[in-house]
């Protein structure tokens, strides 16, 4: 027992100190009042604790009715509709021009889901970020709701009057009318076009919002064929690529990263492919080569010249014009043509420069290597564009003159993307009659009399044929939500004839396609049919080996001339402008869907805007920190500012800029986001070129800090993501893991271990599969502010790591997502139990139990849990698609639409599993290996994500799991994840 | 003086809590819920006296998860060709007429974090009356059974973990300390 020493001063204030102990010993408020004073009678404290809890118990008794909901089923049921069981319609992707062929997942009489059509030949199963997200601009409130004539809401009747007389008025004046369109995919739409085409005076102009039209005039001209090659990434076991992002956004992404992927298992029976990427921007498919060389973009005419000329000099042939090759990396170049060399007849040389003469060499290389007929079919060619640079150019001056009488324009924008868009503007006002079809009010719309709006295409009819033969239709999947009418509906009635498309485009199959087959004997027969399929494939030609008909010597000598022009008048203290399109809105064209612009770069990671991409050289010399806003000039007179991203393995003294950006008339999400490049892309040789020399970048001393979604890209020497090369993996070792001890005692076993694994081999990071689950888990959109604050929603995520010097560096990819680890983490630590373990192998997230203390997302090694900081839904600080009836029809109704302060993350498509498990056992069997699919491995087009039953030792997941490649990440926590890796191999 | 105070106040506490315990725990429980309808449809007259099936009308129960109200053309399937009138019978016609589908007061309804099935349970051979009541004789239908977790687990635990169709044989859950999938969180909350 202490002595308590007191130290007083008088007796009295003894005495008082000891009346005070005596009286806190048998009133327990004592010491309190003496602190504070006697409360007032009676204390609010008393009341409430005595009464508060009777009071609120009362309350909640009182409030125990619910909102009452009404159930309103149809007036008439159509047959084949079961409202909570989905319909599948076939259709034609209308996102960008490569049409891939897909499959629309309705409910309740609305798609909700977009995949890909397994059936086709050419597209396969996988779709990618945009056409994922295509479904949700379906649901696009800025979407105009009917016509427009001076910018009012007009009657169709009334529009169509006025069309009819002005068309009327421009024939008999003898002025053109001109139709700029889109590339126009199919049969149909173009057969149309050619009747329109019998009217004296009237011309249609193709324009593609980023163009590839020297790629057409060089095949043109090297082979006499007037379209695109179609290459076929299958056959080649050597890739080079020069500036073309083939996996990305170039010419059938789709296609090609499926055709890519196929030879970047070193398991699979063909051999392994070797690509070599030149390029001076990081691009997706720069950041898969197995070795990236970094050039200026004004290199790579030099770039393909150093490679025909080596080729051609091992093909014996002479009188090869010489380039200065000095600013070139030799080796790698003669490395690069010996593998050509090597593999000729198996190889492939693409270039995505929008240049006559590279092209031509490009060309040249493949017909010298033998690749034509193999890798380059130039008899079922590539349709999917068609642009003409000429022609609008050529057509924008005729406006400017007055020549034009009548102008419609139909999938096109290009006020906002062509060079000189502020041109098109001003001499649209020189037009009479100018028309749109746009959706909305863009901001090439907006200078039109009348704007027809057409309907987006999971609610049209029509048909494609991107590559030759290989046809395929597109048909409703919603009535139409507005009053849109379908612009061959609009094009056929201005012609004179029924606005009916659909009769229209069964009489086009019926005359072209039906006679070519023999199945089906009546044409309705063979409509169903195709119809259901969605695809029909005639026969391909035989592919051939064309000869080159053009003498490319005198392209390489124009290239080597330009290139020594270039580089004597080359300043160094200026740099290279490179332009490209990003991955996720592409040409700008979605740039109002905020999926998209939340969609993080696959290389950058950047969200919600573009920015310049510089090289860490450059910004140290220039003191320049990632979101410090720089301002460029010598852009033709205009000043562009925007914020910095340091880029790893960005050419020196370039910079790179997404277009895409920068609109003003596409929506609430879209407009102000970025800046609009566009115009800096300068019209050279009747090309549009997506390079320039000449730029200055100076600091503005302002910042404006990018959402990024990774910050961070090292894995810390922690093996997250193995890489291999081919010759490594040949060698025999020793991949197993160690078993680690465990605390925990085994957990029961239930009839299913569901698994996943991810081959990081094949996975190029397009992230289609960020998109495809955000669509099946109805993932909340949280905007810029939020996604710098780290608080982004995706469940699955794309992870890039760079490895290497920062100048040159490798980039790694791996999509992380909920381990559904064996031993989780997260599940002991949650004080309601709301994370559990199911007994079949998944790690399970019950939303209504959860009371957001975040625990597991503090425990979880992998970071893959997103916390709902805010109510994302019916909100107006969050006012993307789900604050408006319209842009919440895309929720899927099979899975919760969770509310703020809830914990959720990946659940392995937890509503298919059941929905899978339910069909099964409706037909009395077991459920077969890959029958269920999750959203992530059904979007991937490489087929990098393979789902199944583990504790099935005969699936393919299980295979793959003990395969030689497989490691789980970061096992030596103990986690034993159910998701299993494939190390990366390189043919470097 | 102040031990009696706190003995009254603590028996009124408990007594409160107890009340309040039970209350709040039937938030959200609508057991009895007899809402007016805007037609007075009676499944006494229809599935009882006419003894149609169940599946007739609510035929989305066999393969979608909702058992659906009929769409009028279901009704009007007999409807159509009786010559018997009513008040509601004229409102359903009239409804007909009018293009007008029915918005009826939803009787059974469960929050939206709970996803359940009717097609899993209807094939599994669960009856109907074991969750929505003697049917047959309601006049006016109502909400027979709590239909809170509780007592959707009571049937859970109490049938065996695999149904089976067809008569193929019940698939086993492996093993004796297997955990029934009936039992997880995750079949019916995601």
């Amino acid at each position: 027992m202490a002595v308590d020493l007191k130290f007083w001063t008088s007796l009295d204030a003894l005495r008082a100190d000891a009346d005070r102990r005596a009286a806190a010993e048998r009133d327990c408020f004592a010491g309190q009042r003496a602190r504070t004073g006697p409360p007032p009678e009676p204390s609010r404290r008393d009341f409430l604790t005595l009464a508060g809890f009777g009071i609120a118990a009362a309350a909640a008794s009182a409030c125990s009715r619910g909102a009452v909901q009404k159930a309103i089923p149809m007036l008439s049921q159509p047959e084949e509709l079961t409202p909570g069981v989905p319909n599948w319609y076939a259709t034609t992707c209308g996102g960008c021009s490569a049409a891939c062929t897909l499959l629309a997942k309705t409910r309740d009489g609305r798609p909700i889901k977009i995949e890909g059509n397994a059936d086709s030949v050419v597209f396969g199963s996988g779709t990618c970020a945009t056409g994922q997200a295509t479904v949700l601009s379906l649901y696009d409130d800025a979407r105009l709701k009917g016509p427009l004539w001076r910018g009012q809401p007009a009657a169709w009747a009334d529009i169509d009057a006025h069309i009819a007389e002005r068309l009327a008025a421009a024939a008999v004046a003898h002025q053109r009318v001109a139709l700029v369109s889109k590339t126009i995919a199919g049969p149909a739409t173009r057969r149309l076009i050619a009747e329109w085409s019998r009217r004296p005076g009237f011309e249609h102009i193709v324009y593609d919002a980023v163009s590839v039209a020297a790629l057409r005039e060089a095949t043109r001209a090297a082979f006499g064929v007037d379209a695109l090659p179609h290459y076929r990434f299958d056959a080649a076991r050597v890739i080079v690529g020069i500036e073309s992002d083939f996996l990305g956004t170039w010419l059938s992404p789709v296609e090609f990263t499926r055709e890519y992927a196929m030879r970047r298992r070193p398991e699979s029976a063909s051999a392994m492919s070797r690509h070599v990427q030149f390029e001076s921007g990081v691009s997706l498919t720069g950041s898969n080569a197995d070795r990236r060389v970094v050039i200026r973009p004004s290199q790579s005419a030099s770039v393909a010249l150093g490679l025909l000329r080596r080729i051609a000099s091992r093909r014996g042939e002479v009188a090869v014009p010489d380039v200065d090759e000095s600013a070139l990396d030799r080796q790698t170049l003669d490395a690069a043509a010996d593998d050509l060399w090597r593999a000729r007849g198996e190889s492939l040389v693409v270039c995505g420069a929008n240049d006559v003469d590279t092209q031509m060499l490009v060309h040249a290389a493949n017909a010298l290597l033998g690749n034509i007929g193999t890798t380059v079919d130039l008899d079922n060619v590539s349709l999917q564009k068609r642009g003409d640079d000429v022609a609008l150019a050529r057509l924008v001056d005729a406006m400017a003159a007055g020549r034009v009488g009548g102008l419609i324009l139909y999938g096109v924008n290009p006020v906002y993307d062509a060079p000189a868009g502020d041109q098109f503007a001003a001499a649209m006002r020189r037009v009479p009659l100018t028309v749109s079809f746009a959706d909305r009010l863009d901001e090439t719309a907006s200078h039109a009399e009348f704007v027809c709006p057409d309907h987006h295409f999971l609610e049209a009819w029509g048909d494609a044929e991107p590559v030759a033969s290989c046809y395929s239709l597109a048909q409703p999947t919603i009535s139409p939500l507005f009053d849109t009418r379908a612009a061959q509906d609009s094009l056929l009635l201005w012609l004179g004839r029924s606005p009916d498309f659909y009769a229209y485009l069964r009489s086009v199959w019926r005359d072209t396609l039906f006679h070519t087959q023999t199945r089906y004997t009546t044409f309705d027969e063979f409509w169903d049919h195709s119809l259901h399929d969605g695809i029909y494939a005639i026969p391909p030609r035989t592919i051939s080996e064309k000869p080159l008909v053009a003498d490319w010597r005198a392209s390489a000598a124009s290239v080597a001339r330009s290139q020594s022009d270039a580089a004597a008048s080359r300043d160094h203290d200026t740099y290279e402008l490179h332009l490209y399109e990003p991955v996720a809105v592409r040409d700008g064209a979605h740039a109002n869907n905020p999926w998209l612009q939340e969609l993080p770069d696959p290389v950058s990671k950047v969200t919600w805007g573009n920015y310049a991409a510089i090289a860490p050289v450059d910004a140290s010399r220039l003191g320049l920190e990632p979101g410090d806003i720089v301002a460029l000039d010598g852009v033709g007179g205009r000043r562009i500012e925007l914020p910095v991203h340091v880029q790893p393995g960005q050419a020196p003294k370039t910079i790179s800029i997404a277009l895409g950006y920068g609109r003003t008339r596409s929506g609430r999400v879209g407009d102000g986001v970025g800046v609009n490049v566009f115009a800096l892309a300068q019209v050279a040789a009747g090309a549009r070129r997506y390079a320039r020399t000449g730029i200055t970048m100076t600091r503005t001393g302002r910042r404006d800090a990018l959402a990024t979604t990774q910050s961070h890209h090292s894995m810390e020497g922690r093996a997250i993501v193995k890489e291999t090369t081919l010759a490594a993996l040949a060698e025999p070792a020793d991949h197993r893991e160690t078993d680690l001890p465990t605390l925990w005692a085994a957990r029961p076993r239930g009839e299913h271990n569901w698994g996943m694994a991810i081959d990081l081999s094949a996975c190029t990071g397009c992230s289609a599969c960020v998109t495809a689950c955000q669509a099946e888990n109805n993932v909340a959109v949280v905007g810029r502010d939020e996604v710098r604050r780290g608080r982004e929603m995706h469940w699955i995520r794309i992870d890039r790591y760079y490895s290497g010097s920062e100048d040159g560096p490798a980039t790694l990819v791996q999509p992380m997502m909920c381990q559904h680890c064996g031993d989780a983490p997260c599940e002991p630590v949650c004080p309601v139990l709301a994370t559990v373990h199911s007994s079949d192998g998944l790690n399970q997230q019950v939303y209504n139990r959860c009371v957001g203390t975040r625990y597991c997302e503090n425990n979880c090694p992998y970071k893959v849990r997103r916390f709902n900081w805010f109510e994302y839904a019916r909100n107006d600080r969050f006012d993307f698609n789900l604050n408006n009836p319209l842009g919440l029809m895309v929720l899927n109704p099979d899975v919760t639409v969770r509310s703020r302060g809830v914990m959720e993350k990946c659940s392995l498509c937890v509503q298919r599993i059941q929905a899978g498990k339910l069909e099964a056992r409706r037909s009395g069997r077991a459920v077969d290996d890959g029958e269920i699919q999750t959203a992530c491995q059904q979007a991937c087009p490489a087929d990098a994500i393979v789902f199944g039953d583990l504790a099935d030792p005969g699936s393919r997941v299980s295979q793959l799991n003990r395969g030689r490649r497989s490691y789980h990440v970061l096992d030596e926590l103990g986690t034993r994840p159910n998701v299993t890796y494939l190390t990366k191999v390189r043919n470097a | 003086m102040r031990a009696v105070l706190f003995l009254v106040v603590g028996v009124l506490a408990t007594a409160t809590a107890a009340f309040a315990a039970r209350a709040l725990s039937r938030v959200g429980v609508h057991q009895g819920y007899a809402p007016e309808q805007p037609i007075a449809f009676s499944h006494a007259l229809h599935a009882g006296d006419s003894n149609i099936p169940c599946l007739y009308c609510h035929s989305g129960a066999r393969t979608s998860r909702h058992a659906g109200i009929p769409p009028l053309n279901v009704c009007m399937n007999c409807h159509a060709l009786l010559t018997k009138q009513t008040i509601d019978i004229e409102k359903l016609k009239e409804a007909v007429q009018r293009r007008q589908p029915v918005a009826w007061t939803k009787v059974h309804n469960l929050p939206d974090f709970v996803y359940f099935n009717h097609s899993q349970h209807v094939g599994a051979g669960v009856a109907c009356e074991s969750c929505h009541g003697a049917v047959r004789t309601m006049q006016r239908i109502r909400q027979d059974a709590p239909l809170t977790m509780g007592w959707c687990l009571d049937c859970h635990k109490a049938r065996p973990p695999q149904m089976h169709l067809a008569g193929q044989p019940a698939q086993t859950a492996g093993g004796a300390h297997a955990q029934r999938p009936g039992l997880d969180c995750g079949k019916c909350h995601y």
